[in-house]
């Protein structure tokens, strides 16, 4: 692993003005290797998804920096993040966010097509992709025609098949059952190690996050504790 | 919202005021010049002799009689410094001083003290006091009379406000109106009030025994009742106005569109708190009744501001009906706009009334859900998806019963307008089905190439119940516009026709209004070199047993043919192309016989057809012309008869000559016109005439076409703007619905410039198939425009020609309007917070 892929340095945001104002991370400082996997644990509106957004760079610092790769996601314009994040990141959400009138394939098609993969390229990597993640025989089926899994998987395969360097997921097994859920975070890591991506993902789960290479805890917007994941499960 | 209703309403409205003005102001103009007439006596075209009206009150006793001179007349406004040099056109008003306080008490209603004596002055004109104002002349002013070689002094202004109707007269002594119109000897009617008291009356004889009496003592006249004629020259414009009317009922079903999706729109950005609502237990039938209390609030907002709006908008609309009338019916001037409160009530009703109607099938689907559907845009769009089949067989009925309409009615007007209705609405309820027809052929055809192509395309249809709406609304007005365009087109093209067979003389040479040119003018205009034949022609008025129509006796001499096309449609003879007689023909046999041609609208608004007669009054009492012929004549206001001249002479003593057309050996005059008009002027010297070369003419009457259709031009562009707002509003609603969509679209990299160029592509599409589905419905309703309505409001049949022209037009109209009314949503869209966005979700 390569030291410090992601770099979060003393980064504050907050909602809302005036009296209204509510400090959502208070300088939250977090260093992630290449290839590292974090899991990032908290009660609900500590702050963990705020910190995803920014990392993605679809939500803007108060303060601080959030660097990737060397490059500073503060400083870059509106334009020039979008295409960083086109190009080097991928989200997966708990709702799936699927677009609803696009197939299975299509959906896993759309960030190929805007990155400008060519037509054969991006025929190939998503039904590749598809295939992997098991539904093969379900690309094109629509979003409201799949199960809860299998909209997780697509969405999962969406957020991979162009290999961004750096995967993030906001409580993605959040809406499914245990099983299913489980069945999610084998897939999920299995294609995030084969990658060799980042990989930053938040959970409410200790189970989930157990599978991380290190866990960080949040509380109040603030980073609490660091811990191994081994010793993180014998303190669960 | 408020927006969307106060436009829908502010067209209707506007329209109605401008429509009751101008009839209220013919109306009172009407009253004005015939007061309290209730019978008038007229004879044939030269009027009557004005000894009939000393011998009336003399030697049959009939005291309450006036005699009258009617007549056009333009005058010149006086030049003021920094304003420019103004006309009017007015009837002239000739009146007997003494006679009036019985009929028309307008002199005393003057702003001056006047001495209603001084009337009798030569030259004196009293005007209302607005249309003194626009001419910009005070009492005491002088006035030219434009083509009439003399000049009025204005003695007395009266208050359009004591007497409405005043604006388009110019009244002044008997006299004077006879030198004007060069009618000295003669009146153009006397007025009479019936029955006479039985103080004055001997044996108090009813009215028939004394119009009786009038007619035995004095061949030639006849009475008529004063409301009948009016009635019928009220008629006149009925169709017009008829006309004007179905357009806003075509504006207010665009608007009904539009008001439907504000409401929609309203409903749809709180359906998150409706959901919670019901799922804190708010019951059905109270989130139903407080949806519909809350547009009924609105509604009366919107109607209010729409009324407000519809009044500033029909006093702009009313000039332009204002001069249309005056261009194809006669002189109307009005400023006064004005509504009744019925019209009032009538665009309440409609604004109310449609915004209830559109809040239904939203509050019910708000309401009628269970609390978690509520939330779940996709369960009402897969319903109206699966009912797009059974709407659109709907539509297909709707469809065929217009059609069926056209089939059995005749000649209603409005039934050829509930056709136009039913076959929009059918269609409109067909767009549905053929909106998801078209995108999934324009699927089959981007989604090979792009998932991102694919994007755009499927959301037109998985909004069904938002875009089809919406593209049904400008397709609707786009199709208005096609429709309108076509039939103007067409028309054009009838009328330029028409014009250049009509005009086959070079120069024509006229008198003015009720004049004639007089004999040595004529003696010296045949001695003109290189003059190749003339044409000679006298229009009158006369009398026929139902209405008063234009008579024009014409004479043909050397090489000019006759200029009359004749219509084998409405020939009840089923002759032949090969055997009917030329016009040529048809104009000779008019002369070995009495018989007459007449034009085709006053055919059909009067059913008449070959070899039917016509009773013509003439100056040896009434007598029945055959009918020999039926023209093509585009031009409006009374019936158009033509007879020869050698006829008319024989039965009408009269052999003055109105106008003279003269054709030259070298056909192109153009360039000569200058020289030829300066040599016509030097022979018609001092004689207030008109000299016109036929390009002349026909660029003014081209040109008049124009004027009377910038009406028609103004409500389309309105309805094409009530369109844009409700594909604006359509396009709001879908970016509300869309937002999560849109959020993740930027989330997977798609940049702000991006999804812009994504969103406008979609608007563009929406316009390209709404332009595309309004040609099939453009060429229906021009079909029905050119074939019944044109037919059954003015008795005009034309050539039918489908420019291409007007259809890119369309299409780039539609593309257009969707492209701009999608440029806000997508700014907006463009730059929203894909985290907020996604968080509020």
């Amino acid at each position: 692993m390569t030291e410090n892929y992601l770099t979060i340095e003393s980064v504050c945001k907050s909602y809302g003005k005036g009296d209204a104002a509510q400090l959502v991370l208070d300088n939250v400082t977090l260093n992630v290797s290449e290839g590292e996997r974090i899991a990032i644990l908290g009660p609900s509106g500590c702050g963990k998804s705020t910190l995803l957004n920014l990392v993605s760079g679809i939500d803007r610092v108060d303060s601080g920096t959030i660097s990737v790769n060397g490059i500073d996601l503060t400083s870059l314009a509106e334009k020039e993040l979008t295409l960083f994040r086109r190009e080097n990141i991928g989200f997966v959400y708990q709702s799936f966010n699927l677009i609803q009138t696009l197939t299975a394939l299509e959906n896993i098609q759309l960030p190929l097509q805007i990155n400008d993969f060519s037509a054969g390229q991006t025929k190939d990597l998503s039904m590749q992709l598809l295939e992997r993640v098991g539904l093969g025989r379900r690309a094109s089926a629509f979003p409201d025609q799949l199960s809860g899994g299998e909209q997780q998987r697509v969405a999962i395969a969406r957020a991979m098949v162009h290999s961004p360097a750096l995967v993030l997921a906001d409580e993605h097994t959040g809406n499914l059952d245990a099983n299913t859920g489980r069945e999610m975070i084998d897939l999920f890591n299995e294609l995030a190690v084969s990658g060799n991506q980042t990989v930053l993902m938040v959970t409410h789960s200790m189970a989930i996050a157990s599978t991380a290479d290190r866990i960080v805890r949040f509380h109040q917007g603030r980073l609490a504790t660091e811990t191994d994941p081994d010793e993180s499960s014998l303190a669960w | 919202m408020l927006i969307g209703m106060a436009l829908g309403v502010a067209v209707v409205f506007a329209v109605d005021i401008a429509n009751e003005s101008a009839k209220r102001a013919f109306s009172l103009s009407l009253d004005t010049v015939t007061g309290r007439t209730t019978h008038q006596i007229v004879a044939g075209a030269n009027g009557l002799d004005e000894t009939i009206y000393t011998k009336l009150r003399t030697e049959l006793g009939i005291r309450q009689s006036a005699p009258l001179i009617q007549g056009d007349v333009n005058l010149l406004g006086v030049q003021t410094p920094g304003l420019s040099h103004s006309s009017e056109s007015l009837q002239l008003l000739g009146v007997d001083i003494f006679a009036e306080p019985m009929f028309r008490n307008q002199v005393g209603r003057t702003n001056t003290d006047l001495d209603s004596l001084k009337l009798l002055k030569q030259g004196a004109v009293i005007l209302a006091d607005t249309t003194a104002q626009r001419l910009h002349a005070g009492i005491g002013d002088h006035l030219d009379v434009i083509d009439g070689g003399m000049q009025l002094e204005l003695i007395a202004t009266v208050s359009t406000e004591l007497q409405p109707g005043f604006e388009s007269i110019a009244m002044v002594d008997i006299a004077t109106a006879q030198e004007l119109l060069g009618l000295q000897g003669r009146l153009s009617r006397i007025d009479l009030i019936l029955p006479l008291p039985p103080s004055i009356a001997e044996n108090n004889p009813t009215i028939e025994e004394t119009i009786r009496t009038i007619e035995a003592e004095f061949p030639g006249v006849s009475v008529s009742d004063a409301a009948r004629r009016d009635g019928a020259l009220s008629q006149m414009t009925e169709a017009f106005h008829t006309n004007l009317l179905a357009m806003s009922l075509l504006a207010l079903l665009v608007g009904a569109f539009l008001i439907y999706n504000t409401v929609t729109l309203s409903v749809l950005q709180r359906r998150q708190t409706f959901g919670q609502l019901r799922a804190l237990g708010i019951q059905r039938q109270q989130l139903f009744r407080s949806i519909l209390t809350e547009t009924l609030a609105f509604g009366l907002i919107g109607t209010l501001a729409g009324v407000l709006v519809g009044y500033f908008l029909g006093s702009l609309l009313l000039t332009l009906v204002t001069r249309t009338i005056n261009d194809l019916y006669f002189t109307l001037d009005v400023s006064q706009v004005e509504f009744s409160t019925f019209t009032l009530i009538k665009a309440l009703m409609i604004g109310l009334g449609v915004s209830l109607l559109s809040a239904v099938p939203p509050a019910l689907e708000a309401s009628n859900s269970n609390p978690g559907i509520v939330l779940q845009r996709s369960s009402v769009e897969r319903r109206v998806s699966n009912l797009a089949p059974i709407i659109f067989l709907g539509g297909v009925l709707l469809l065929l019963v217009g059609v069926a309409i056209l089939w059995v009615s005749n000649a209603s007007l409005w039934a050829g307008f509930l056709a136009i209705f039913f076959i929009v609405a059918g269609y409109s309820l067909m767009i549905p089905k053929l909106l998801l027809i078209l995108t999934k052929l324009a699927d089959r055809r981007t989604g090979r190439s792009s998932t991102l192509g694919s994007y755009p395309v499927r959301s037109l249809s998985a909004s069904l119940s938002r875009t089809s709406v919406a593209i049904a609304a400008l397709a609707v007005s786009v199709s208005a516009t096609a429709g309108v365009g076509i039939m103007i087109g067409s028309f054009r093209l009838s009328v330029d026709n028409w014009l250049v067979n009509t005009l086959q003389s070079d120069v024509y040479i006229r008198a003015s209004s009720g004049g004639s040119i007089p004999e040595p003018v004529l003696g010296q205009l045949s001695a003109l070199t290189n003059l190749s034949g003339t044409q000679t022609a006298r229009m009158t008025e006369v009398e026929t047993n139902t209405v008063p129509v234009r008579l024009m006796a014409v004479g043909f001499s050397g090489d000019t043919v006759a200029s009359y096309q004749f219509n084998k449609r409405s020939n009840k003879v089923g002759a032949t192309d090969q055997s009917m007689p030329t016009a040529r023909q048809r104009m000779e046999s008019l002369d070995n016989s009495d018989s007459v041609i007449i034009s085709e609208p006053f055919a059909n608004k009067s059913n008449l057809a070959v070899n039917d007669t016509l009773t013509l009054l003439t100056d040896v009492g009434a007598i029945r012309f055959a009918i020999a012929g039926i023209f093509t004549n585009y031009t409006t206001g009374k019936g158009l008869v033509v007879i020869s001249m050698n006829t008319y002479r024989r039965y009408w003593q009269d052999a003055q000559i109105s106008s003279i057309g003269l054709s030259f050996n070298n056909k192109d005059v153009a360039p000569e016109f200058d020289a030829i008009s300066a040599r016509l002027r030097s022979i018609v010297a001092n004689e207030s005439l008109s000299i016109r070369s036929n390009h002349e003419i026909r660029e003014r009457s081209l040109l008049i076409f124009d004027q009377t259709f910038a009406i028609t031009h103004v409500l389309r562009i309105l309805t094409v703007g009530i369109a844009f707002v409700g594909i604006l509003s359509a396009l709001m609603a879908l970016s509300l619905e869309r937002r999560s969509e849109y959020a993740i679209l930027r989330a997977v990299g798609l940049t702000p410039n991006e999804l812009r160029k994504l969103l406008i592509l979609q608007t563009g599409l929406m316009g390209l198939i709404a332009g595309l589905l309004a040609l099939p419905l453009g060429i229906a309703m021009s079909k029905v425009l050119v074939g019944v309505i044109n037919v059954r409001s003015f008795g005009w049949t034309m050539e039918y020609i489908v420019p291409s022209a007007v259809l890119l037009e369309c299409l780039l109209l539609a593309v257009l309007a969707a492209i701009l009314a999608g440029i806000y949503p997508a700014q907006k869209l463009s730059n929203l917070s894909p985290s907020e966005a996604l968080r509020h979700q």
